[in-house]
């Protein structure tokens, strides 16, 4: 469990919080670069880290990201005609570009105006499928991070984008929490469920797919300089020979918001993007050295189903009204009543409430990833409050980190062996907790 | 209510600069910065690099108002009212002067 004031300091990610301030040092996503499809397309009005903004693509196709509110009067610029390289205010016709350069103030005819202000502007990178943007004090910005995923020809790569009514650490935790994964996604993991017993998966596309029937993995960490990974060790087939194994699985935790989950032919890259405390933007990126099916994923992700998600909008919809859209008669066959991973995932994070009170848990040693992720969270932002870089800041290149799918190895072989990239990964001495 | 003065003239708010040349000195800094004649205090100082929030550069939103700490301003601007301009202890940098060609500002 945590303090009222830990949850607070977790959750809680405006401009004047230490969370919001600690993750105001980094390059975060704001939206997908499919959202944005082509020159003078319609504005996006998004929402990051508690404050709002309007995202555009001008008629070079370049990305403007300005506070949504005209720097005039306050009108919303998501309502804004994107034309002749600028977004234009419906109200006075004020024009900006995409760097914050006041273009055209029709109704006031002073040049040196133009010339001396300019509109809240934020840096662009679009890359990997993403566009991230910078919102921290201009003079501390990051070089840009680099992954794996952002190289290589897009046929290997499938984005998703999907907005859940939950604080970003709901999200987050699942994402570092392997005993759910047999459990909760057990349709995934263990399809023969029903039948008290168990069938692996052979699917190379699966997140979900397990090699072994075991609920109870043994946990083990290892603080890196992106934040830490951890190995979920689920007894193994007995070798030939009677030597003991276990069936590994290790997923790197990549602060302030990110993961990696295995599959066995990809790495899904998954980032929760807080657009406010009770909103979350989850990014999906899987990625891997072959092409990748787009539907393929959608339906392993449960989000191929349009009451729950469309790619218009990328909104996850589930509210009481009907059970969060369970479907209580297929219980028999479905261990949820609902399908696919995310759609589980993000279905759970909703029913906890906007803000779970942790206060009132009572975790098990399964659970201990999950309270390591809260610990160096906490210890990012006290590091940062001190005047500290928080962790992972210096590291830029992520292209070795990696997380392993289930393998088996004998009992007491170094895990650590298997991802050689993730603990040499250039970085700072903040590994040291 | 007080009763709302008119706008300057137009052709008065188009020459929202100084008659005459003036210093203007800021305090925190002891910096002393040049405002030619037919300039504006407000463009002298984010030429030397001051940094002064503005808007409208017509004396009308008070979004430059500073604080006068010695000299007499000249005021130019639509934005004080009666008393605020008798009291001299703020001024309105986009469009108004000072007497005796010196003020020293708050900034």
């Amino acid at each position: 469990m945590l303090t009222a004031a830990e949850n607070e300091t977790l959750t809680r990610v405006g401009p004047d919080t230490p969370m919001g301030r600690m993750l105001r040092r980094f390059w975060l996503p704001i939206c997908t670069a499919a959202q944005l499809p082509g020159p003078d397309g319609d504005p996006l009005r998004l929402r990051l880290l508690g404050e709002s903004f309007v995202v555009f693509r001008d008629s070079a196709g370049r990305v403007g990201i300005l506070d949504e509110f005209c720097m005039h009067r306050g009108v919303s610029l998501a309502l804004g005609r994107v034309e002749n390289c600028g977004i234009r205010c419906l109200y006075h016709g004020w024009q900006f570009a995409v760097d914050g350069t006041i273009m055209d103030t029709p109704n006031h005819g002073n040049p040196r105006f133009r010339e001396r202000l300019k509109a809240p502007a934020f840096p662009v990178l679009e890359a990997g499928g993403l566009v991230w943007t910078y919102l921290g004090d201009p003079k501390r910005q990051p070089p840009p991070p680099r992954y794996g995923f952002m190289t290589g020809p897009d046929s290997n790569r499938v984005v998703i984008r999907l907005n859940t009514a939950a604080n970003y650490l709901q999200l987050y935790e699942g994402g570092t929490d392997s005993s759910h994964v047999g459990i909760l996604h057990s349709n995934s993991a263990n399809p023969s469920w029903m039948f008290h017993r168990f069938t692996p998966v052979e699917d190379e596309d699966n997140p979900g797919a397990l090699a072994v029937s075991d609920n109870v993995p043994a946990l083990d960490l290892e603080d890196t300089a992106f934040g830490y990974h951890y190995v979920a060790k689920r007894q193994g087939p007995p070798e030939r020979d009677g030597t003991p194994t276990h069936s590994i699985r290790v997923t790197p935790v990549l602060l302030p918001v990110g993961r990696i989950i295995p599959a066995p032919a990809y790495q899904f890259f998954v980032f929760e993007v807080p657009q406010s405390d009770t909103v979350t933007s989850t990014y999906i990126v899987a990625h891997g050295e072959r092409p990748i099916d787009r539907g393929r994923i959608l339906a392993l992700m449960g989000l191929d189903d349009p009451r729950f998600w469309n790619d218009r909008d990328c909104d996850f919809r589930a509210d009481w009204s009907n059970r969060l859209g369970q479907d209580r008669a297929r219980l028999h066959e479905s261990w949820t009543g609902f399908g696919g991973i995310e759609q589980e995932d993000a279905v759970l994070a909703v029913s906890m409430g906007p803000i779970v009170d942790r206060t009132k848990e009572h975790v098990v040693a399964a659970d201990r990833a999950v309270l390591h992720l809260r610990a160096r969270l906490l210890e990012s932002v006290r590091r940062h409050e001190d005047g500290l870089d928080p962790i992972g800041l210096d590291v830029i290149d992520y292209t070795r980190v990696r997380s392993l799918p289930d393998t088996t190895i004998p009992v007491g072989q170094p895990w650590q062996a298997l991802v050689p990239g993730n603990a040499d990964v250039p970085g700072s001495a903040a590994v040291a907790g | 209510m007080r009763p709302v003065e008119a706008a300057p003239e137009r052709a008065e708010r188009d020459g929202a600069a100084v008659d005459e040349e003036l210093v203007v000195e800021l305090a925190a800094t002891g910096r002393a910065v040049l405002v030619s004649a037919g300039e504006s205090i407000l463009e002298a100082l984010l030429d030397a690099g001051v940094d002064v929030p503005f808007s409208c550069m017509e004396g009308i939103c008070g979004s430059c108002r500073t604080t006068v700490l010695d000299g007499v301003p000249r005021h130019r601007d639509s934005v004080l009212t009666a008393a605020e301009r008798a009291a001299g202890d703020s001024i309105l940098v986009c469009c108004s002067g000072a007497e005796g060609g010196r003020i020293v500002l708050d900034l």
